[in-house]
C-alpha cells in the first residue's frame, strides 16, 4: 500500500508525523514545506516541497493543485492523509476526482470549530477526524477517535 | 535555563519577546536563549531567528522553564519531552497569526493541565518567578481525551485499503 501524507510544516507536520505509527509499515510519500522542522523531521522519508505561503494565496493555491495532479496521477496513492492546512485543500479535493481514498484530521488547535482547510474539504472527503469529542457532535460527518497526544 | 520560541510561523510575535525582555532583572544569573522568528524586536539576551531544529529539541529537554507562543508543533514537542511550558497566544488582531486559533487552544490546554497560560505580558512575571508551584497545582483535565487516534487510523488504513 501506499500513502500520501500532506501537511504545512510547523504544527500540522507535527500532528502528522506524531500518528506515524499508523502508517509507518507503508510505502509512502509527505508533501510539505522545506522549513527547518520538515527537514529534520524527514530527513529519512521521501518529500516533494509543496508551495508556501498557503495561507490565504490563491496563486499557490493553483500550484499546489497543479502539484497535486501531476504526483497523485504519478504516484497513484492508495490514501491520501492530511492534517492541513491550505496544502491539504487541493490535494484532498484533486485526490476526490482521481478517486482516492481521503482522510482528514483537524489540527488539535480547532476545539470549537473547524479550520478553513477543513471546511473546504468537508463536503467531499471521505473521513474528517476532529481532536474534540464536543466538535464532533457539531457536524453529523466529523468523527471523534482520540487526539494526536 | 530558560529557552523562549516564537515557533516557526511567519507572522511576528515581539510581544512575547519584549516581555521576555522585560524581565531581564528578575532572570539574571540564568541563562537565556530567545528565538525570535520574523520579529524586529532586539532582545539584550541571546537570540536568533532560527535554529536547527534538532537543537530547538536540545534546548526544550534543557530547559528549566520554556515560554513560547501557543503552537500546537511547540507543545507536541514539549508535551514529548515531559515540559509545561508558559505559553500566551498569538493574536489576529495585532498581526500576530492568521486567526485566534491559538488562544482556542491554549484555553483547552490549560483545562488539560498541559501548559501556564498568560493572557498579557505583564503576567510573565508571576508565572516565571512561582513556575514551580504553579506547575504543581495543575489541574488534571478531564480524562475526555486520550491519545489515541494514531491506533484507531492504523486499524482504519487497513480496513480503507482493503
Amino acid at each position: 500500500m501506499k500513502v500520501c501524507l500532506v501537511a504545512s510544516s510547523g504544527g500540522h507536520l507535527s500532528q502528522l508525523f506524531q500518528v506515524r505509527e499508523a502508517f509507518q509499515d507503508y510505502e509512502k510519500f509527505w508533501v510539505t514545506f522545506p522549513s527547518r522542522d520538515a527537514q529534520s523531521l524527514l530527513a529519512n522519508e521521501e518529500v516533494v516541497w509543496a508551495y508556501y505561503p498557503t495561507n490565504r494565496s490563491l496563486l499557490n493555491l493553483a500550484r499546489n493543485a497543479w502539484l497535486a495532479w501531476k504526483l497523485l496521477r504519478r504516484e497513484k496513492p492508495d490514501v491520501i492523509i492530511s492534517t492541513g492546512a491550505g496544502v491539504g485543500v487541493p490535494f484532498i479535493w484533486i485526490g476526490y476526482l482521481l478517486k482516492i481514498p481521503t482522510v482528514f484530521i483537524e489540527s488539535i488547535t480547532f476545539s470549537d470549530k473547524r479550520s478553513l482547510s477543513g471546511k473546504l474539504v468537508y463536503p467531499i472527503v471521505d473521513h474528517y477526524y476532529v481532536q474534540w469529542p464536543d466538535l464532533a457532535e457539531k457536524f453529523s460527518k466529523a468523527l471523534y477517535k482520540g487526539q494526536v497526544l | 535555563m530558560i529557552f523562549v520560541t516564537v515557533g516557526t510561523e511567519r507572522f511576528p510575535f515581539d510581544r512575547l519577546v519584549r516581555a521576555v525582555d522585560a524581565l531581564s532583572d528578575i532572570l539574571k544569573g540564568e541563562p537565556v536563549f530567545i528565538q525570535t522568528g520574523t520579529g524586529t524586536y532586539v532582545p539584550s539576551f541571546p537570540h536568533a531567528p532560527y535554529i536547527p531544529f534538532d537543537e530547538v529539541c536540545d534546548k526544550i529537554r534543557e530547559a528549566r522553564i520554556v515560554i513560547s507562543h501557543a503552537g500546537a508543533g511547540t507543545l507536541l514537542m514539549c508535551a514529548n519531552l515531559g515540559k509545561v511550558p508558559i505559553m500566551m497566544a498569538r493574536k489576529h488582531s495585532l498581526g500576530e497569526h492568521i486567526d485566534d486559533h491559538q488562544q482556542m487552544f491554549a484555553n483547552r490546554m490549560v483545562e488539560r493541565g498541559r501548559i501556564l497560560l498568560i493572557d498579557k505580558p505583564e503576567d510573565l512575571q508571576e508565572n516565571v518567578l512561582n513556575y514551580e508551584e504553579l506547575c504543581r497545582s495543575l489541574p488534571k483535565g478531564p480524562n475526555l481525551a486520550e491519545a489515541s487516534l494514531a491506533q484507531h487510523l492504523k486499524e482504519a488504513l487497513k480496513e480503507i485499503t482493503k
